[in-house]
Parts: C-alpha cells; structure tokens; sequence
C-alpha cells in the first residue's frame, strides 16, 4: 500500500489577478476559511490529491511586494520564510506583466521554489499583446504556466507543473534580480557585517537586502540580535543610505525590463479601452457620486422587494410553523421545556435567521462588486467624504450596507486594506440605523408625535449618522492618533464577473453566519429566555424585570419605567423584539393594544429618550458576535459595547433633561 | 563622586561639538577676524545656538549632564568639555558632533580615552545626514523665495498633483516618508518612469496611470510625488 505524501504550496499574487478563482479551481469544496493566527487577515486553505500525491495549499494574501508596510505582506513573506512550502505559485496578470512581476522578484530570493502562473491570457489578448511564455521560462529560469482560470485553461497544466517542481527540484535554476551596480558595494558590506547573526530561517542574503531597503520588522528583528557596536555600525551605514529603497525598487524594475523585453512580442497597444469609457462616469465627481446612489439604490430596492417577503415566508413557514410544531409535539412535557424551546431557542435563533435572505443578498451584491471592480471606483469617489472621519473611501459601502443590517456592514470591512481603517470601520458599523430599528422608530413615532412623525424619525436617524462622524473623529484621533494610512488604490480593469467566485464568497460569509447562529445567538438567546422566564415563568416577576428595576434609577434620568429598561435589554437578541416586550410587560393583547396604551404610560419625552437609546444602543447579538469574530480581539468587542452603552445612555438622558425643559414631559 | 545614578546605571554625559565659538568675553585679540558682535542674553551674557541646543538636549529629559565643546576657537575646548561633564559625575561621556563639526572625531575620542582610562568614552558619527539638512535648508527657503517656483518649472519640475489631465511627467523625486516611499516604489513610481494623469479636477483625488496600471492617489500623496516634464513634449 502506497503512502501518499503531503507537499505543501503557498498560493501568492498581487490583488485582482484572479488568484482566488485559481485557489477555488484547485481546491473546490475542500477549502477552510479562516484568519491567520493573531490576525484579522483572512486565511484560505484547501487540498487536492494528483498522481498520488496530496497537495495542501495555502491562500497568501494578495500583495503588491513583501514589505513590512501591511499585515498582509508580513504575513505572506512570514509564512514562505517559516513554513517553506514546497513550491510557490505566484499568479500574475499577463496583462500587466511588468507591475505584476514585482512580487516575484521579491519571491525569488526566498527558499522556497517559485512557478508563474500567468493568468489572464484572454485579457492580454484583448489588449492585443502577444507573449511567449516559453520566452519567459527561459528568461526567468522558472517554470511559467500559461492560464485562463476564468475559463478553466491551464488548471492541469499547472498541478502537472506544481508535480514536477515538488519531484525533481533540482532542475530549478531562477535568475534572480540583482541589486543596481552603485549599491552593490554597501550591499556587500552589509552583508559581512551581519552574516554570522542572521536568525535561521532567514536567509542571509535577502535579509541584507531587506535592511538596506529600511524595512522596519528586519532592522527591529537585527537590533536585536546584533553585538550593540555592529548595530552601530549597521546602523550608520543604512542612515547614510536611506533612500536605497528607491534603487532597490529601480533595480528590480530593471531586471523585469529586461526579462520582459524578450518574451513580450507586442505591448500593449495604448487604446481607449471600456475601463477607461465608463471610468469617465464612475470616477467623475458628481456623475461618480450619482452613479454610485444608483447602484445603492437598485440594491436596497431589489433587497426589499425581494428579500423582505422571502423573510415573511420565512417567519411564517419555518418559524412560526417550528414554533406550532414543537409545541404540539411537547403538549404533555413541562412548561419550562416548552418554553425554552419556543421562546428561548426558536424565538432567539429563528428571529435571526429570517434575516438570511437579507444576508445573501448583500453578500452578493458585495461580491458582485468587488469581482466586477466598481468597489475601487466606489471608495474612490466617497474618499473625499470619508477622510474627514479618518475612514478609507472603501468604508463607505459596508457602513451603508448598515442601513439594511449591520452584520454584513461589519463583515463587508474586510475590503479595507489596513488594519486601523477596518478596526474603526467596525467600531462604527453598529451606529448605522439598521431596518430592525427603523421598524421601532416607525411604530412609536405615529403614537406619540402625530404628524410630526416623519420629521421625529428622520431627525433621529440623523442624529445617528452625526453621533457616527463625530464617534470617528474622536475614535480616530484618540486610538489612532488621527492618522490616516496614505489613499494609494489601484483600478482594476472592469472585467466580466466569475459568478463561481461569488457563489463561493456567498457561501462562505453565510457560513460563517451560519455557525456564528450556531453558537453566540443560541447561547445568548437561551440565557436571555431564562433571565425572563426565571423564577416564575412570567416575565413581570422574572430575573430580567428585578435587573430592569435594579436600574430603573437610571432609566428615571431618562423618563424609562424598568419595563422600557428591560425592552432594551431583550431588545439584544434582535431590535425587534422590544415591541414585544413591551407588549408583554405591559400586559397588551398584541400590538394594535400596545399602540394605544402606550402613549398613556410615558409621556412624549420619555419616548423619544427611548427611542434616541434605541438608535445608539448596543445592537443585536448578532452584530457583537460578528464584532468580535471581524476584530479578532476581545478588548474591541468590549470597547465597542462599552462606548455605544454610554453614548446611548449618555444621549438618552441629555435628550430627555432636554425635552423636559423644553415642556414635552 | 556619584558614578552611578539612583537605578545602578552609570551616568552618562553628553559633549556636543560644535566647530568655532566666539571669544570669550573682555578678550582683546584681535586676530584675522577681529571681535564678533555676540548676541545679548540676559544681563550682557551670550547665549549662542548651541547653548540652546544642549539645554534643549537637556531638557529632553534622559540625559542630565550636557556640555558644549568647540573644536577651534572657544572655549571649552572639546577637551575641556569632557573634563567638565566628567567633573559632574558622569561615568561615560558620549561625544557627538553636530553639524558644523568636523564629523572625524575618532583620533580626540581615543585620545580622550587613553587621558580617563576609568571612563568610557564613545564618540558617535553625525546624528543629521548633512545631505539631509541641505534639503532641509532649502526647503525652508523655498518658502520665502518667490523665484524658486519659477526655477523649478524652468526646470521642468512639478508636483505630480499640478500636472493636468493627459499630461505625462517623469518621475523625479519624493518629498515623503520612507513607508510612502516605499510603497510608491513597490507600485512602480522610479525615477525616470513616465507618469500618465488620468483625471485631476483640481481638488479631491487624482487617478494617474503608471506602468500600464490606473492607480488613485490622495491629493496630498500626489502632491509628493515630484514629476519633470519629458524633454521633446
């Protein structure tokens, strides 16, 4: 019996060479979602079996070089160097050949073996480029695969490829790029200098090089290392060369020249291409920002026509009917039981998954976009408006997103590339007036404001999107010290989506969801059922009303009976549910009683404190849960909860002392 | 002598050198440059630039013992300027030249040494990269000199943010910090490359293409980017 042995292969590529369409056709269902170890980067990884052989790959994130300016770079140069692969692919444009190139220049000098996969065939035909990819095997010394992943051309090619490179080692010969001629002496000197205390894994060649780029993890890592008057000397020495960074680059650029020159027959021929036509619309300044409400609003128009009546039928089909089912099925079991399973569990994770239809569409139309390449254009034209905050331009989509639900505005802060603009792209997210709460806001209004109704609704939305700005702002300053990391994006070139690659984002992102349901919202649906349910089984007398009284001194600052305060706690596992609450603890019949009684337990400011607390409250379960999963990090998660509780707090109490002077109590 | 501060740590002090003083106050000597016109501190006393830089130095908080020697005329005399700090309880004197000093000081620092063998002595190389405080100079003069405008677009010089839809401009330099650098680099933005802009609308930002590829920068990030107008356009 034959063993079959493992080999490993890390997938690398700059951003939109179609690297994930490549990793999708490789590695199909197989593959595992989820983030590199402290990091909220995302991680892929899936495996295929050929000729006996079992190949694990990695998915690197997509990267322009191997610096250490991102999280991303790090942790692709981190795992070659740790981890050597057996063989690295590394995906690139045909189209842009020469950019493109850069990533492996920067890849060759590391340990493991490099193949290039060069994608996008089609497109550089398109541009009416010809290339000879055998012309670049021999001028690379490397492998070089051509391929049309779109198309699934060139898969095979390339896993025989991957094969032969994991077999026969040997025959790989890569001309590496070499440092220009005015900085090869220093480069040199460098090197004699730190050999003997270069930590293993690191080769000791590109860990010279790296310092004399001023790469900031390599210089921190030989500090370290090096006796204290060699650092000196080291030191000095890369001062007096500060701006080697740049002939690095020109080196390298260089060498691409060269190896290029070759094996491209005919360049690009410099034509008007669709890109650069509809670039015309989507970039311009006002045009860009029409087009821009446009496309949102085709997606919330086709999400409410679409997704809210599949969320009816799904309330009604498989909640309620759930609901009816269990309870006939239990009609002799005890009360609790049965409580615990209607209310508890099905009213907790049922109320959430209505929202699935919801999810999918937005996961989609993010995918759609990103695939297509409009999210670039659509970050370009709100950067401007988004710098103000200290935000990227390419929050602006998932916060809006917000407006329907704030899970996937949380999620969709993946796009962003740095670290700081996601964390606070997340902090702000659940300040966005979801649908669940504008439901609340639609039903009190009416009853306490009359025709001031609307004008009431959309000042407080207001008032949430002005608490987000100025939340920014603050945020930014105060945690990031009001940097914000330099606006450099590229444009991809428009191209037809890959609906393979969506469908597997979709999924995905449900999944994560999915499970996300699975576990946070059944525990804390369950925990909240008990608190209400507990000792007595009504809610009037339960652990829930005692903590509602406990903090009804607080509630009273803000003219909130214990019954309101409880309303928001409930109001936790999904906005909706504290019109319920209400209606239960209030002792209504249904909703249509709730609307008249209410306006005779509270008076008007009292209302409108509890609706400004609703706004800026905590949001539901779900969002936290996806807070935290996003963030990675515990002291976010927490931080977030904390700012929101005392700004809604906060705001609550100030707008009713308000409202109370100004005669409304 | 207190070697040692409160920690156990040795002391350390610090000697700028700077490379001419004026003379000292009430000399006559009249030699080839005759008597300098000092500036008037307090009650008639001078205070020099480098007096304010070792009591900036001082006040940074880390180092205590800070004196200033001159390598040429004045006084103290390098020399003296360690017998001083050493005086002040400094068990390690660090020697730095500044920028008007002749940076080669590793002959004195190993004089010094041999004259205090139980103190170490360090000499370090110029803390400011004399290329680097060049440009400085220049760039805050450029603020005042209404010509140098003038100057640089004669010289085909322009900030990639001036330069208007369709124009094409070689990369030239980079007025920016080395991740901004670097990441420009890495995109392809080297010297001598031709720089394409795409859309500019004077406000807001701007879309270049550079090596086949359409990237957007930040008006400031453009703004750093110094491109030069390709001779035969």
């Amino acid at each position: 019996m034959t063993e079959e042995r493992t080999i490993a292969v890390a997938l690398a590529g700059q951003p939109n060479v179609g690297k994930s369409t490549v990793f999708n056709l490789l590695t199909g269902l197989s593959q595992h979602v989820g983030n590199w170890p402290g990091k909220t980067v995302e991680r892929k990884e899936g495996v295929y079996s050929h000729n006996g052989v079992r190949v694990k790959i990695v998915d690197l994130p997509g990267t322009y070089s191997l610096t250490a300016n991102s999280a991303e770079e790090l942790i692709a140069r981190d795992h070659i160097i740790r981890e050597r692969p057996d063989v690295v692919v590394a995906v690139i444009d045909a189209s842009a050949m020469e950019r493109n190139l850069y990533l492996v220049a920067e890849l060759l000098p590391l340990p493991s073996p490099v193949i290039v996969a060069l994608n996008m065939m089609d497109v550089a035909e398109q541009n009416l480029m010809e290339i000879e990819p055998d012309v670049l095997q021999a001028a690379l010394g490397v492998p070089v695969v051509p391929m049309i992943a779109t198309k699934n051309q060139g898969i095979h090619e390339l896993v025989e490829a991957i094969d032969r490179l994991a077999r026969d080692g040997a025959e790989y010969e890569p001309k590496r790029p070499e440092i220009r001629d005015d900085h090869r002496a220093v480069l040199q000197e460098i090197k004699g200098l730190i050999a003997s205390d270069v930590p293993k894994p690191y080769p000791v060649d590109w860990v010279s090089l790296k310092l004399l780029e001023g790469d900031a993890e390599i210089m921190r890592m030989m500090e370290e290392r090096l006796p204290e008057d060699m650092w000196k000397r080291v030191y000095a020495i890369l001062m007096e060369h500060e701006d080697a960074i740049v002939a690095v680059a020109s080196g390298r650029y260089d060498w691409i020249g060269r190896m290029t020159r070759a094996a491209l027959v005919r360049p690009r021929v410099g034509q008007v291409t669709l890109t650069e036509k509809l670039d015309r619309w989507a970039t311009h300044p006002l045009w860009g920002l029409i087009v821009l409400a446009g496309i949102l609003g085709l997606v919330f128009g086709l999400t409410y026509s679409v997704g809210a009546p599949l969320q009816g039928l799904l309330e009604t089909y498989v909640v309620e009917a759930s609901a009816r089912f269990v309870t006939g099925a239990l009609a002799g079991a005890p009360a609790w039981l049965v409580g615990l399973l209607v209310d508890g569990i099905i009213g907790g994770v049922g109320t959430v998954l209505t929202f699935i239809p919801i999810l999918l569409i937005f996961f989609a139309f993010m995918g759609l976009l990103e695939d297509v390449g409009y999210m670039a254009r659509a970050g370009y034209v709100m950067d401007r408006f988004m710098h103000l905050m200290g935000l990227h331009g390419k929050s602006f989509l998932p916060l809006f997103l917000g407006f329907g639900c704030n899970v996937p505005a949380v999620m969709g802060a993946r796009v962003i590339e740095s670290r700081q603009g996601r964390l606070l792209t997340i902090m702000l997210a659940p300040l966005m007036p979801c649908t669940a709460r504008m439901m609340i806001l639609a039903f009190m209004t009416p009853l306490f404001f009359g025709p001031a109704a609307p004008l009431v609704a959309w000042s407080l939305v207001g008032l949430s999107l002005i608490v987000l700005v100025v939340s920014g702002i603050v945020i930014n300053r105060v945690a990031f010290g009001g940097e914000r990391s330099a606006f450099i994006m590229e444009l991809p070139l428009y191209h037809v989506p890959n609906w393979r690659t969506i469908a597997m984002l979709v999924w995905q992102r449900s999944l994560a969801f999915f499970k996300r349901a699975g576990t946070v919202i059944l525990v804390v649906s369950v925990v909240l059922w008990a608190l209400s349910a507990l000792p007595t089984g009504e809610i009037q007398t339960s652990y829930l009303a005692r903590m509602g009284q406990l903090l009804a001194p607080v509630g009273a600052l803000m003219g909130l009976s214990w019954q309101m305060m409880v309303a928001l706690f409930t109001s936790f596992i999904a906005k909706e549910n504290a019109i319920a609450s209400l209606g239960v603890l209030f002792g209504a019949g249904g909703e249509a009683s709730l609307a008249e009684m209410l306006p005779t337990l509270m008076t008007s400011a009292a209302a409108l404190s509890f609706l400004v607390v609703q706004m800026l409250f905590i949001p539901c379960v779900a969002t936290v849960a996806t807070v935290r999963s996003e963030t990675d990090s515990w002291k976010w998660t927490l931080f977030n909860v904390l700012f929101l509780l005392v700004v809604s707090l906060g705001a609550g109490i100030l707008v009713y002392q308000l409202a109370v002077v100004l005669g409304w109590g | 002598m207190n070697r040692v501060d409160s920690s156990g740590v040795e002391q350390t002090g610090v000697v700028l050198v700077v490379a001419d003083g004026t003379m000292p106050r009430g000399s006559e000597r009249r030699g080839k440059r005759g008597r300098r016109a000092e500036p008037q501190g307090e009650k008639g006393t001078a205070v020099s630039g480098e007096q304010q830089l070792a009591k900036l130095v001082r006040e940074q908080g880390r180092y205590d013992i800070v004196e200033v020697g001159y390598q040429r005329f004045g006084e103290p005399s390098v020399r003296e300027a360690v017998d001083k700090v050493i005086a002040q309880g400094a068990g390690r004197v660090i020697v730095v030249p500044t920028v008007s000093a002749n940076s080669d000081l590793k002959e004195v620092v190993a004089a010094l040494q041999e004259q205090h063998p139980g103190v170490q002595i360090i000499g370090t190389d110029q803390p400011l990269h004399a290329g680097k405080y060049a440009d400085y100079i220049v760039n805050k003069i450029r603020e005042h000199d209404r010509a140098y405008v003038a100057w640089e677009a004669e010289l085909g010089l322009l900030r990639l943010s001036a330069l208007k839809q369709g124009e094409t401009g070689m990369v030239h330099d980079f007025e920016a910090g080395h991740t901004l650098v670097s990441r420009l680099s890495a995109l392809g933005f080297t010297p001598n490359t031709r720089v394409t802009m795409i859309q500019n609308y004077g406000h807001g930002p701007v879309i270049v293409s550079v090596r086949d590829t359409r990237i957007a920068l930040g008006r400031g990030e453009a703004g750093k980017i110094w491109v030069k107008r390709p001779e035969n356009e």
